[in-house]
């Protein structure tokens, strides 16, 4: 073959295997789910971090991803749990706070009064907030306003928490509140609540 | 050949290579998932679940599943707080209806065998369907084991029948999901199963527990006449590419080679066929006395090796390039040279 026409062929070939490559792969590419990759499902982990408390008061603290339980044990007016916390979002989509579910005091009786026949409940007792530590520019939230549906946790935030349970003073409890708790067991009431967080997508 | 030509023509053949194995590796790929019957959309799905207990004592303090007291006295469990949550991402957004039902069983068997003679549903839910469109589903609950009853129910079991039994409790958490994806273009059904178990015993050996898992898959739409057209376009021009590259390296190969084999050739055919003539040596000879003669056909040398009765002698002066045949006879020194070709020439 001459030298010139072997240049050229090798040159013509070239091109034309570069232009079926190309076209090749720019159509698999553009059509094939392979080609805007689906990156994977969304990745979700919004949760509770551990929880501290303080020695105050006797108390147990479970944590469960998106759910805080906590024990506690009172026996003096005036007693207060402080617990801090944060709600992490490691997801890679901001969320925001579809459902908060509290244990309901009201529905947890104590006892029941032998002298005026009033049934007393849990918030008769005992208050139960739960509140933000700090301001969020990012999350729009300030401190100390309560934890409500519709909040946000954007993607790589964090919101702290403090859970604050106590136990009334005695000043703020009627005589006959005073007489039921003490009528208690040991003199003491075992508290059990739960808050639960679940966040969805933005 | 000059030297950067070649290095040129080698940098040429190496990029062929590469990208005849570039070609190639898409050709394996598309035509393997042709094979498999892949399709061209796809949605990946995580479902990741969690199931932990709190038990509750009769003084009203619970204790932690993590903790690592797994462990209980039966009597004193007032009863056993479960919690379950369970996540489903998708990587683009669904249509999905879900719900879940718990169902609480007792379950016995002769003690010591395997024989189940007890089994009864104790606990149902009435399951509520949601809906919702997104990424995420995040669904969460919590249910109470009443321990104490199921402790009841084995021993009454004892009592009526007089048969001692082996007995557990059983909570399955039915969760059922249908979704529809315009991404994959269709509609799945599926459901996720969790259960925990509870031996009753007198001392209750509680399940090591938060029980977590992650489970991802991906679901895909189905090929339509037209997707494996497609597929099959795709695999002969990437075939097409190949095959292509592969001889625009052979013709490469051959223009990088050539010049040297042809010199090679003519030269063995040389010492071959004058072996009895020509003398190898080992190093140049000696011109300085001599007038230099170049001769255009080796023929003419062999010609005046016959007439002059003496030894033709061979030198390569450069590696595969150049060679000499000399001939000295009265000062002069008659010379035939070999050397590789020009591409010009």
């Amino acid at each position: 073959m001459n030298h010139k026409r072997e240049k050229k062929t090798i040159a013509y070939l070239l091109c034309i295997s570069i232009i079926l490559l190309v076209i090749g792969l720019y159509t698999a590419f553009a059509s094939i789910s392979f080609a805007s990759p689906s990156r994977g499902p969304v990745k979700y982990d919004v949760y509770f971090s551990e929880v501290g408390t303080n020695k105050d008061v006797d108390n147990r603290v479970i944590v469960n991803n998106n759910r805080i339980d906590l024990g506690i044990n009172f026996t003096f007016y005036g007693q207060e749990l402080l617990a801090n916390t944060s709600l992490n979002n490691d997801s890679d989509v901001d969320t925001k706070l579809e459902e908060l579910n509290m244990t309901n005091l009201e529905d947890i009786k104590v006892g029941k009064s032998d002298i005026t026949g009033i049934e007393y409940s849990l918030s008769d007792y005992i208050s139960y907030k739960v509140y933000y530590e700090y301001d969020s520019e990012i999350n729009n939230i300030k401190s100390p306003n309560s934890i409500a549906v519709g909040d946000m946790l954007r993607k790589n935030t964090t919101n702290n928490v403090i859970i604050k349970v106590a136990f009334k003073e005695e000043h703020q409890l009627t005589k006959d509140q005073i007489h039921v708790f003490e009528k208690q067991l040991n003199r003491e009431i075992d508290v059990n609540l739960f808050l639960e967080a679940i966040y969805l997508e933005a | 050949m000059k030297a950067n030509r070649k290095i040129l023509y080698t940098i040429l053949l190496v990029s062929l290579v590469v990208l005849a194995s570039v070609s190639s590796f898409f050709l394996y790929y598309f035509y393997k998932m042709r094979n498999d019957n892949l399709s061209f959309n796809k949605i990946d799905i995580q479902e990741s679940s969690t199931v932990s207990y709190n038990v509750l004592a009769n003084d009203s303090k619970f204790y932690d599943s993590s903790v690592s007291t797994k462990s209980y006295i039966t009597n004193e469990i007032k009863n056993v707080k479960t919690y379950f949550n369970y996540i489903l991402t998708f990587s683009s957004d669904v249509s999905i209806n879900y719900s879940y039902i718990i169902e609480g069983k007792i379950i016995g068997s002769t003690k010591g065998t395997d024989d189940r003679i007890l089994e009864k549903t104790i606990d149902k839910n009435t399951p509520t369907v949601k809906k919702y469109s997104g990424k995420i589903i995040n669904l969460t609950d919590t249910f109470d084991i009443d321990v104490p009853y199921y402790v009841g129910l084995k021993d009454e079991f004892i009592k009526q029948y007089g048969i001692d039994v082996d007995a557990y409790i059983e909570y399955d958490i039915t969760i059922s999901y249908a979704y529809t994806s315009n991404t994959i273009n269709k509609s799945k059904t599926d459901k996720k199963e969790l259960s925990i178990i509870i031996p009753i015993t007198e001392v209750s050996t509680m399940p090591v527990i938060p029980l977590s898992s992650i489970n991802t898959h991906s679901e895909y739409s189905d090929l339509t006449e037209k997707d494996k057209n497609t597929y099959l376009a795709i695999c002969l021009e990437l075939f097409g590419s190949t095959l292509l590259f592969v001889l625009t390296a052979i013709l490469v190969v051959r223009r990088l080679f050539r010049n040297t084999s042809i010199y090679r050739k003519d030269l063995k055919a040389l010492l071959t066929k004058y072996k009895k003539v020509i003398v190898r040596l080992k190093n140049m000879p000696d011109f300085e006395y001599t007038d230099v003669l170049f001769v255009d056909d080796f023929e003419d040398l062999y010609d005046a090796c016959l007439v002059t009765d003496k030894p033709i002698n061979y030198y390569e002066v450069v590696k595969d390039k150049v060679a000499i045949f000399v001939l000295f006879s009265d000062f002069k020194a008659y010379v035939y040279k070999v050397n590789i070709r020009n591409e010009e020439e």
